[in-house]
C-alpha cells in the first residue's frame, strides 16, 4: 500500500542514490570541481553560495567583531549538492583525494537517500 | 570519461607556421573530415567558426577548445594539436582579452548526444588543468610525443 501511494505521488525509492555534498571554502576551486564532476558523469548539481559563520560574526554581530583575528579570513563557501550514484560519488572522492592537494580539498561527504521525487534525468544521451 | 579511445594518432598534430585562427580551424576540420563519413571539411570548419563567433573557446592559459555539434555525426572525433608559433583566437572587434594559443583540442560530435560532448569537453579541460600538464604538453617536439603525453595525462586522471 505504501509503495503504491509513493509511486502515485511521484516519490520513488532512493536507495540507488547518495547525496554528495561538497563544501568548498575556496571559490576558485569551483571550476575544477564542476569540471571533474562532469567528466565523471555527474551531470546535475545545485551550487549554493553561502556565507560562513565567520563572516556573520564579523559583519552582522558587532559584539564579536573585535574578535575578527580569531575568525578564518574567508567569508563564504560554495556548497555543491548532487543526488548521484554511489559509483560516481566514489569516483568523485577518488578525484578529491588523488588529484587535489590537502589545502585545496573541499569538505565532502555522502549520505544515503531513502526517497526521491522531482529528479529529472539529465546526462543521458540514449 | 577517458580521452584515450578518441585519441587517434593520425588526429594528433604538430602544426608549424599556421598563419591565423581561420587557417587553424580549417586544418582541424580537414583532419576531422577524413575520419568521418558524410561531412566535408568546409561544413565542419564553418561549424567551428560559428561557435567561435559566439564566444571564443580559449582559456586564459592559452588553450583553445573549438567544438561543433552537428546532427548525424556517427562517432565523436577529437583533433589535438600543438601550434607553433602561437596564434590569436580572439574574435575580431571583441573587447575580450584572450591570449594567443599554442595548444588546441577540437571536438566534433553528434548534436543528438550532447552529454557525450559535454563530458569529453570536461575531460579535456581536466587534463589541461592538471598540475604541470600544460608544460609537459608544450615541451613535445612532434606528433608522436604529443600523442604519448596526452595518453599519459589522460591515464593520470583515472
Amino acid at each position: 500500500m505504501a509503495e503504491s501511494v509513493a509511486s502515485a505521488s511521484g516519490v520513488r525509492d532512493g536507495s540507488d542514490r547518495v547525496l554528495l555534498v561538497m563544501i568548498a571554502s575556496n571559490p576558485a576551486m569551483l571550476d575544477d570541481l564542476i569540471t571533474a564532476l562532469l567528466d565523471i558523469g555527474v551531470t546535475g548539481a545545485t551550487v549554493i553560495e553561502t556565507k560562513g559563520m565567520g563572516a556573520i560574526l564579523r559583519e552582522d554581530m558587532p559584539i564579536f567583531a573585535g574578535l575578527a583575528s580569531l575568525i578564518p579570513e574567508h567569508t563564504g563557501s560554495r556548497v555543491v549538492l548532487s543526488l548521484t550514484t554511489s559509483k560516481q560519488a566514489g569516483e568523485a572522492f577518488r578525484y578529491l583525494l588523488d588529484e587535489l592537494e590537502p589545502n585545496e580539498r573541499p569538505i565532502a561527504f555522502t549520505t544515503p537517500v531513502d526517497r526521491i521525487c522531482g529528479l529529472k534525468r539529465a546526462g543521458d544521451d540514449s | 570519461m577517458r580521452l584515450e579511445p578518441y585519441l587517434k594518432p593520425e588526429q594528433v598534430l604538430f602544426l608549424r607556421d599556421t598563419s591565423d585562427r581561420d587557417a587553424l580551424l580549417t586544418r582541424l576540420a580537414e583532419v576531422a573530415a577524413e575520419a568521418m563519413e558524410g561531412f566535408d571539411a568546409a561544413t565542419l570548419a564553418e561549424a567551428l567558426r560559428t561557435r567561435e563567433a559566439q564566444m571564443a573557446t580559449v582559456t586564459p592559459e592559452g588553450v583553445a577548445f573549438p567544438h561543433a555539434m552537428l546532427p548525424g555525426i556517427k562517432s565523436t572525433v577529437v583533433v589535438a594539436a600543438r601550434v607553433s608559433p602561437p596564434v590569436s583566437f580572439r574574435n575580431e572587434g571583441s573587447s575580450v582579452q584572450s591570449p594567443e594559443i599554442d595548444l588546441v583540442f577540437a571536438m566534433f560530435g553528434d548534436s543528438g548526444r550532447p552529454w557525450e560532448h559535454v563530458r569529453l569537453l570536461a575531460r579535456l579541460a581536466r587534463i589541461a588543468r592538471g598540475p604541470g600538464a600544460l608544460e609537459r604538453l608544450r615541451a613535445v617536439e612532434d606528433e608522436r610525443q604529443l600523442h604519448e603525453t596526452l595518453v599519459k595525462e589522460d591515464r593520470s586522471h583515472g
